[in-house]
């Protein structure tokens, strides 16, 4: 195997990273937007619950991960990655050098990554082991990731959307946490122990 | 020569060399045990009733914050309190056209609940979570039938001495797993139909019993009926496991079509029935001691801490030792699990290659007349 080519850990781990990311800024942050206008419409008229308001954040919450299950599969196969990995100048070949038919980006994604999951992700950090840069997953199929190009586009979106996090996170606590801070207190009932009459 | 002893000693060997196989033992067992939020149903199974606020019961009635006045309410000089009026509670709370009870304020206010919307929500969102659990699951099935494939094939490759390494493993996983996931649905099936006696009787039973002329006699009859077909089911099962050892090993072995495993998985345990049982109690009473002897040390500093906190030990020395106890009980859960797992596979495997062994050498007795030949042109399932 030549070395020079195939990618070592701590590239393959930003890029992973990156990828979380990507999933997250379509998944959980389109959820918390879609949960918090919906209980900010509660609040504004608590007289008013409309429950179906609840369903599109529910069903993006259940639904997105299995579009992005099938998204990684279709690029894994097509493109040799996830935008991640192509970001970050990786691609996932076979022993040929060729990308990956669709069985084994499948079971790559199902059985490879589960296997290297074990023991508290030991599979992963193989990739240090031996000099060959190849966790569980690549082994057991057969597969191995290279460097194609710069990892400069990868870097700057990563930062990017760190920086959209960020703003993100500032924004909600600035902005829509003093909302829900600033909702008149529900007066307590009597504290217990006192003895109520009926009314 | 094959006894069960020598069986199980060896395969303790073998599993304890062959570390590659944990890996795919772990997987097969489910890996990660996701019981991370019994925390959070246990706070949600506690009762209201359960709460309890003794610090109440010990305040004298007197030194108790006056509530007059500022909530509004009028003392009787008995800790019972009375509304003036219906205003609103607190000066500082002002809810405008909201049916707020007098008392209880927006807590007891009940909101214009949509039932029709609540229905409509749970409609779209029930089938989408249901398809949802089902498409992990599947998933989950199809990882562990792959996996299946590869662990087999190393576990005969290890007890007959061949070298392998992951990529060996891993396309023996690819190319079998339609045949192993062809068996489960086989055996799930088969253990499916042997129910089907019990559910008969049970719904008999119950029309017997529902109507008026039902006897004691016939409910006896009835009784032991039900007895019998639970028995039944019960030893079909048991035997319906020795032959799952025998046919998981079989395909990778004898590389025949899945019905045709089937059969010879039943052959193979009529041959060798008795060393089956002797194997699995074998098993069932060296494993769980085993297990026991692997835990002590967790169990010991598990006992420390306990008796460090029933002296009031400093916390930090309570603390240092429950680390050592929650590392080592990792340690030994991390170990103990796939290799455990493994014991018991290599010690199906020996017995499985020992009743294979003994087709061999009477080739008169030839167990396999269905055998070698190509699935697809089989047509079996």
């Amino acid at each position: 195997m030549d070395k020079s080519k195939t990618a070592g850990f701590f590239r393959r781990y930003f890029a992973q990273v990156l990828d979380t990311f990507i999933g997250m800024s379509i998944t959980i942050v389109p959820f918390f937007v879609l949960t918090f206008s919906a209980v900010t419409a509660y609040i504004k008229s608590p007289m008013e619950l409309n429950p179906l308001s609840l369903v599109p954040p529910v069903a993006l919450l259940f639904l997105m991960p299995i579009v992005i299950f099938f998204y990684s599969w279709y690029f894994t196969h097509k493109f040799g990655g996830t935008i991640g990995k192509l970001l970050f100048g990786l691609r996932i070949v076979d022993g040929n050098g060729a990308y990956i038919d669709k069985a084994t980006a499948f079971w790559r994604m199902t059985v490879g990554y589960t296997i290297s999951s074990t023991f508290l992700g030991l599979g992963y950090f193989w990739a240090f082991r031996k000099k060959e840069d190849l966790t569980w997953h690549d082994r057991f199929l057969g597969t191995k990731v290279l460097t194609v190009g710069k990892p400069i586009w990868g870097i700057v979106a990563l930062v990017l959307l760190k920086i959209l996090f960020i703003v993100l996170l500032v924004y909600f606590v600035t902005g829509v946490l003093p909302q829900f801070l600033s909702i008149p207190s529900v007066v307590p009932a009597p504290e217990l122990g006192y003895t109520q009459p009926a009314l | 020569m094959y006894s069960t002893f020598s069986n199980i000693q060896e395969s303790f060997k073998l599993a304890w060399k062959h570390k590659m196989l944990w890996i795919l033992a772990l997987v097969l067992m489910g890996g990660a045990n996701f019981n991370s939020y019994s925390n959070l149903s246990n706070v949600a199974n506690k009762s209201s009733d359960s709460i309890e606020t003794p610090q109440l019961d010990k305040i004298p009635f007197d030194k108790m914050t006056p509530l007059e006045g500022k909530y509004n309410l009028e003392s009787d000089g008995q800790g019972n309190f009375e509304l003036k009026n219906d205003d609103a509670l607190s000066p500082d709370v002002v809810i405008p056209s909201v049916p707020v009870n007098s008392v209880l304020g927006m807590a007891q206010a009940s909101p214009n609940f949509n039932i029709a919307g609540f229905i409509g929500s749970l409609v779209i969102i029930a089938p989408i979570v249901l398809a949802v659990i089902f498409f992990w699951a599947a998933i989950g099935f199809l990882t562990s039938v792959w996996v299946k494939g590869a662990l087999y094939s190393g576990l005969l490759k290890a007890c007959n001495s061949e070298a392998y390494d992951f990529k060996d493993l891993g396309s023996e996983g690819k190319s079998n797993w339609k045949r192993y996931l062809k068996l489960a649905l086989y055996f799930f099936f088969k253990r499916l139909l042997s129910v089907i006696p019990i559910t008969v009787v049970s719904v008999v039973l119950a029309a017997v019993n529902g109507s008026t002329t039902a006897s004691a006699g016939l409910n006896a009859v009835f009784g032991i009926l039900m007895f019998l077909t639970i028995l039944w089911a019960l030893i079909y099962n048991i035997r319906l496991y020795f032959v799952e050892q025998f046919s998981l090993r079989s395909i990778i072995a004898d590389n025949v079509p899945t019905k045709a495993t089937f059969k010879l998985g039943w052959k193979y345990y009529k041959t060798r029935p008795g060393k089956s049982i002797k194997l699995a109690l074998a098993l069932l009473l060296v494993l769980p001691v085993f297990m026991l002897i692997l835990f002590l040390p967790t169990g010991l500093l598990a006992g420390i801490v306990a008796f460090l906190v029933k002296q009031e030990a400093s916390f930090l020395i309570i603390g240092l030792v429950g680390f050592f106890a929650a590392i080592t009980g990792g340690v030994s859960m991390v170990v103990a699990t796939p290799f455990i797992c493994n014991v018991t596979n290599f010690s199906w495997t020996r017995l499985f290659l020992f009743a294979r062994e003994s087709f061999d050498t009477k080739p008169a007795q030839d167990p396999v007349e269905f055998m070698y030949k190509p699935e697809a042109a089989n047509g079996q399932i």
